[in-house]
């Protein structure tokens, strides 16, 4: 008998306490295993502090990215909180968490080994969380090698901004410059025992402290201070103090100084992270903007590159597959990007696991100088977004968030893109079948219609012929006869108009006299032009042609059969051409409605065909577009206009000419 | 002659086709008519109230199929004339169509002449 065992299912998560000071790496992993171990989730935490954002240097910086990163790739969901101190900081997360369905179960925390030399009177984060939360939560305090130099945080000046400790020496040197202004021109104002003065150090350095900092605070401060001391203070030009009064004074200033520094400069750590997340907040909505705007992809990526290259301040690199390799990665815009080794092989590393790289993160090569996100959506990876990372790069975790914000935007933007080509695509191959499936019935009609006219005539004459009168047997033989012909003219078109796409047309180019050209012509062309009228005077012309005889014949007879198309039975149908040293042009005019100027320039387009009142002429529509392709093609020109008179002219000309040898 | 005294209407867009046909349909005694698109058709056929009409399918201005119920429909004194299809069209998804649609015979292009007018008696004379 199977008991059924009612297991309730475990709810709340693990958390792991980043801190700057140290690599989480293995902090992560055991938090991980021990979540996965319950079947929680897990999550970390990390604590935003005022001293955060300026006193950190490089390494420190990359060790919270790095692990941020890592716990990210690993499943983690992260939080962040602002508060004065790290521990602040995450009794206010615990108590937000208290009273969810969510609790805390176990926390992870690091200890490191305090340095030899480390003055520490205040307990560690370590110490201050056991001693609160060992009751309420599992508290495992992870054992992590790396030594920390707690000296060296607080006093690590490189981080500072020359510029700003510049600037503040120009305050105290302002307020100086201003005291002695004063003095020169309103002396009544400066009170001997320099109160006046110590006020007008004092807004000095809280300039300096509410615009600069708290650094910057304490340096106009002590700027003041020596100022004071040295020029104004008796015994003047020396450090020394007589007056016991003017020592405590002076002091006095300096610790209202440097407390004003820290009040100044309290808001002023919020203020620049609050204005830094503004302003990098309007450029991702920049970047949206971007997204819905352009079409053309090179457009659009070159647009990106251009603005996250601003917003960042530094190099923005967009790596997509190539078409043929799906493992090859190619840039679109810049033809030439330098990267090592072991760069090369982070991006790739990037691309293939889909994990970022390079700057920290948790795979970085030696002496990798970026970092490598990759853009994917979650259908589709994209490509990989590559950042030089530079020394002016603020790198902390903002910035983390930042390029993954970033990435997934470019993602989005990149797949409708890419949907939007393929479906371009799709739609200009959909038409082109339907054109193709449209023509070919086209195509096949037209052939099929004199056929019919053939047969039927031939079949007719053949099976009544002794019912038949002279006139109407000789009607149907013309008939067959004539429309023969025309299938003729329809397959000759066709196969012309398939050889010169294919680019097979081979011109056999000789000197013609244009006369026998035409009157060749005419010649076959006899029976189609019996219902009209064609006029055509040889001009009296010493010269010869360079072309094709055949084709330009074709061209000729392409013309004249358009001419008896469109127009009534009877009409004038007018042949005229000239050739001299500048060339030869040949005109052919019929007297018929003309053509409607909208429709002038399709007509050498292929298979256009003009409507004639009620009436689909037949024909290929080809015969306009063959006779453009054999005229240029002879280095000349075809061209077609109404004329004044009524009717159309079509114009063709061809350059090559030459006189006409005397003894030819 | 199979043919005597018949009104034949024949509606073609291509001039050679009416051509023949007026010779062959009029040596078989038939009385011949011919107009060249949808309209002119429906106009001839509606004055001259043909036994036949020979119907192309592709006219220039209207569909034949589309006026084919149109001449299939029975004037006031309950008459309307037999049609059949000219067309070059040979799938029996069109021949189906046609015959659905009212048509009495349907024949591809190009033909025998003698074929055709084998199918107009056969057609008329039911």
């Amino acid at each position: 008998m199977a008991i059924k065992i009612n297991v309730p299912k475990q709810r709340g998560s693990i958390l792991a306490i980043l801190e700057p000071h140290f690599e989480a790496t293995r902090l992560l992993r055991l938090a991980k295993r021990k979540s996965r171990q319950l079947g929680l989730k897990w999550e970390v935490l990390y604590v935003e502090t005022p001293e955060s954002k300026r006193e950190f240097n490089l390494r420190e910086q990359e060790n919270i990215l790095n692990s941020l990163t890592l716990a990210e790739q690993m499943g983690a969901k992260f939080h962040k909180v602002a508060a004065k101190t790290y521990f602040e900081g995450v009794q206010q997360f615990l108590k937000q968490r208290e009273g969810s369905d969510e609790p805390i179960r176990t926390i992870f925390i690091g200890k490191v080994k305090k340095s030899r030399f480390s003055i520490n009177f205040r307990k560690t984060l370590v110490e201050k969380l056991v001693a609160e939360y060992a009751g309420k939560h599992n508290l495992v305090v992870v054992r992590l090698g790396v030594e920390v130099n707690a000296y060296k945080r607080y006093t690590n000046i490189l981080r500072v901004n020359s510029r700003e400790i510049l600037l503040s020496l120009i305050a105290a040197f302002s307020a100086t410059l201003f005291i002695e202004v004063l003095n020169t021109f309103i002396p009544e104002i400066i009170d001997e025992h320099n109160r006046n003065k110590s006020i007008i150090y004092m807004v000095a350095c809280a300039f300096a402290a509410g615009r600069y900092g708290f650094l910057a605070g304490i340096i106009a401060a002590l700027a003041s201070y020596l100022s004071l001391n040295l020029l104004y203070v008796e015994p003047r030009f020396t450090v020394v103090l007589q007056d016991t009064a003017d020592a405590a004074n002076l002091f006095l200033f300096l610790a209202a100084g440097v407390i004003l520094s820290l009040f100044s400069s309290k808001d002023y750590g919020d203020r620049h992270s609050l204005l830094k997340s503004i302003e990098r907040f309007e450029y991702l909505l920049k970047v949206h903007r971007i997204a819905l705007s352009g079409d053309d992809y090179i457009e659009v990526v070159a647009a990106l590159d251009r603005e996250l290259g601003n917003l960042l301040k530094t190099d923005i690199v967009f790596f997509f597959p190539s078409m043929i390799d799906n493992n090859e990665l190619y840039t679109l815009l810049q033809d030439e990007v330098s990267m090592s080794e072991g760069e090369k092989e982070a991006l790739n590393i990037c691309w293939s696991e889909c994990e970022i790289t390079g700057v920290g993160a948790p795979i970085n090569p030696e002496g990798c100088k970026w970092r490598f996100v990759p853009l994917m959506t979650s259908n589709n990876e994209l490509g990989v977004m590559a950042v030089h990372i530079t020394k002016k790069i603020e790198l902390d975790v903002e910035f983390g968030r930042l390029l993954a914000g970033i990435a997934d935007q470019v993602a989005l933007i990149i797949e409708r893109l890419n949907i939007e080509y393929l479906a371009e695509e799709t739609r200009v191959t959909a038409e082109k079948e339907q054109l193709r499936a449209m023509l070919l019935s086209s195509v096949s009609h037209d052939l099929k219609t004199p056929l019919a006219s053939v047969i039927g005539a031939l079949s007719a004459f053949r099976s009544m012929r002794a019912r038949l009168s002279e006139e109407q047997a000789s009607t149907l033989i013309t008939t067959a006869l004539d429309e023969a012909q025309r299938l003729d003219s329809f397959i000759t078109n066709i196969l012309d108009m398939t050889r010169i796409e294919s680019g097979q047309i081979e011109l056999n180019i000789e000197w013609i006299k244009p006369d026998d050209l035409v009157k060749d012509c005419l010649k076959r062309l006899k029976e189609r032009l019996r219902s009209h009228v064609v006029i055509y005077e040889p001009p009296a012309s010493k010269y010869e042609v360079a072309m094709d005889y055949i084709m330009t014949g074709q061209v000729l007879q392409n013309l004249l059969d358009n001419a008896v198309k469109y127009t009534g039975v009877g009409s004038k149908i007018e042949i005229l051409w000239s050739a001299d040293k500048n060339g030869f042009v040949l005109s052919v005019r019929d007297n018929g409605n003309g053509i409607p100027t909208s429709q002038l320039e399709k007509v050498f387009d292929k298979y256009t065909r003009l409507k004639k009142q009620d009436h689909q002429v037949a024909g290929t529509g080809l015969g306009l577009a063959i006779a453009k392709a054999v005229v240029e093609t002879q280095s000349g020109n075809i061209k077609v206009k109404n004329h004044t008179e009524g009717g159309v002219v079509f114009t063709i000309s061809l350059p090559k000419t030459r006189k006409i040898k005397d003894n030819q | 002659m199979p043919l005597q005294n018949r009104n034949i209407v024949v509606i073609d867009d291509t001039a050679s086709i009416r051509t023949f046909l007026r010779i062959s349909l009029q040596a078989c005694g038939a009385l011949f008519h011919e107009a060249a698109s949808a309209n002119e058709g429906l106009k001839v056929s509606s004055e001259v109230k043909p036994d036949l009409v020979v119907l192309d399918l592709g006219l220039p201005d209207r569909d034949g199929f589309d006026i084919l119920p149109e001449l299939k429909t029975k004037d006031d004194k309950g008459f309307s004339p037999k049609v059949i299809i000219l067309s070059v069209r040979k799938e029996s998804s069109a021949k189906e169509k046609a015959l659905k649609l009212g048509a009495d015979g349907y024949m591809t292009k190009p033909f025998l002449m003698d074929d055709l007018i084998e199918l107009i008696d056969r057609t008329i004379n039911r």
